[in-house]
């Protein structure tokens, strides 16, 4: 078992970082009567860890007692009859799902889930709990439609439904909605909470850190909890005793990208951004998020820059972010951003050597 | 005269870009709840397929009889079968009575290598070399053996 599973924290009072919320989630639960709630915050920052250990705090152990379903749902759709076929989790209690995975029938999806789990809703009204839970993942991904959905059929049957909505971005999910739960920020932790975990886990696993060798890996974590912890196991494999100066291995696409970075700055001209291109499809074929891309890039090229061009590189990259945003293909945007830096870079060359 | 790419390289981008979303959506769901609902898909290749694959082939490990490791060998042996297990991941093993004598020895060695899910797959860039170990044969057929047996 990874360590990045084994020592999750199972239980609001186990939790390490972020205990303040842990703490507010406990008395919030144990007044009867809990809100719709909308955690949002950075991918590894601990959203999914505190839900789990919120539903636990809610029904017992046996919300841990979960069982995937492939369900199929059939719809009637005005004109046509739809078939939607989605896998779920679910407990007796509660129902976890990702509608983003259903594509641009999401809508339909919410619409009969929760109308669903409120016939199915508990009669005996002197159990624990008279409501069931469904988690929504992802829900900054779900489109317009659909959370427009959600927010009539969250309103229409919120006293036998209550939703843990979860995300990224709470900006990407509509004002509605918000506003209809209580929004619970997960922060990204800081290097210092991450070094604390990976020290936790080093004492359980009987392990001698070096001076200052948690820091190295929560200085390259990103602030990633999740990324930090299959660091420090990676290094364990790689090499134990741990040394002062010992390696941490990167994130392969982030290698890659940098290499990107490299022959961007190198050679500034048709053929080579045609070369990047190619670079960039194989990023983007392999799941990463073209976001992130851009982002890396980003980073990466600022890295090689004189300070002098980097506020004019923020702008661009913004720009072709936001419409990247907008549209359908992210290579046109990422690439158009390579074009436009290389134009920009090449300029600066030659008013400065000639 | 410019040579337009457009549309033949951006569908052939669509197919494979699907093809590996469908790879990782499948290996979620068979991943056991108690790990998989901490995941969402799109991070693997993000956070979690370079550290694993470290995490699966450590440079340690040695090709004798069970009996013959210390302690510590064993355990870490323990560790890197229950990691396996934990998320449903096993080296795709090949009959070699089926394959012609001559291409017996390349081949075997070839799709011996191969992880189920193919996960490694992820880190195949074009013009890229990761630095990850590999494990012998040996070794990845007692790995496979193991996780059998769970």
């Amino acid at each position: 078992m990874l360590w990045v599973d084994k020592y999750r924290p199972k239980t609001l009072d186990q939790v390490m970082v972020h205990t303040d919320i842990a703490h507010n989630l406990k008395k919030l639960v144990t007044e009867q009567d809990s809100p719709h709630l909308l955690f949002y915050g950075p991918s590894g920052s601990g959203k999914k860890t505190l839900i789990m250990a919120l539903l636990r705090q809610m029904f017992g152990p046996g919300a841990e007692k979960v069982k995937v379903e492939n369900r199929t749902w059939k719809i009637d759709a005005g004109s046509r009859s739809l078939d939607l076929e989605l896998t779920t989790l679910s407990s007796a209690n509660h129902i976890e799902m990702s509608p983003s995975d259903a594509g641009f029938q999401d809508r339909y999806i919410v619409q009969e889930v929760i109308k669903e789990m409120a016939k199915n809703r508990p009669i005996d009204t002197k159990g624990k709990k008279g409501f069931k839970v469904l988690v929504l993942n992802d829900v900054d991904k779900l489109s317009r439609e659909a959370q427009h959905s959600l927010r009539r059929t969250m309103e229409k049957y919120s006293a036998y439904c209550r939703l843990i909505l979860c995300c990224n971005s709470s900006s990407r999910v509509t004002e509605a909605i918000r506003s209809r739960c209580l929004n619970v920020r997960i922060n990204a932790p800081s290097e210092e909470q991450i070094v604390q975990v990976l020290e936790f886990i080093g004492k359980k696993e009987g392990l001698q850190l070096p001076p200052g060798f948690a820091a190295r890996i929560a200085e390259k974590s990103n602030r990633n909890l999740r990324r930090a912890i299959l660091s420090f196991e990676t290094c364990r494999v790689l090499q134990y005793p741990f040394t002062n100066k010992q390696a941490i291995p990167p994130m392969d696409w982030e290698e890659y990208i940098s290499e990107i970075a490299s022959d961007i700055m190198k050679e500034q001209s048709p053929k080579r951004l045609f070369q990047v291109r190619g670079k960039l499809y194989e990023l983007l074929i392999n799941c990463i998020p073209p976001e992130i891309i851009l982002k890396r890039l980003l980073y990466e090229l600022l890295r090689k820059l004189d300070a002098e061009l980097k506020h004019e590189v923020c702008h661009w990259a913004a720009y072709y972010e936001y419409r990247m945003r907008l549209g359908q293909k992210a290579i046109f945007h990422i690439e158009a951003f390579v074009a436009k830096f290389m134009s920009i870079y090449k300029s600066f060359l030659i008013a400065t050597f000639g | 005269k410019p040579n337009i790419e457009w549309p033949k390289s951006h569908q052939r981008y669509r197919t494979m870009m699907m093809e590996k979303m469908d790879i990782l959506n499948t290996w979620h769901h068979k991943i056991p709840p108690y790990i998989a609902r901490n995941l969402s898909a799109s991070s693997f290749v993000e956070t979690l397929i370079s550290p694993l694959l470290h995490i699966l082939s450590p440079p340690t490990i040695r090709p004798v009889a069970f009996q013959l490791l210390s302690d510590k060998e064993k355990n870490d042996l323990a560790q890197l079968v229950s990691t396996m297990v934990s998320y449903t991941i096993t080296y795709k093993t090949v009959k070699s009575d089926i394959l012609p004598q001559t291409q017996r020895c390349d081949v075997v060695d070839s799709l011996a290598r191969s992880l189920v899910p193919p996960i490694s797959d992820f880190i195949n860039l074009k013009d890229y070399t990761s630095n990850h170990y590999v494990l012998s044969i040996a070794i990845k057929q007692l790995l496979v053996h193991d996780v059998r047996l769970h």
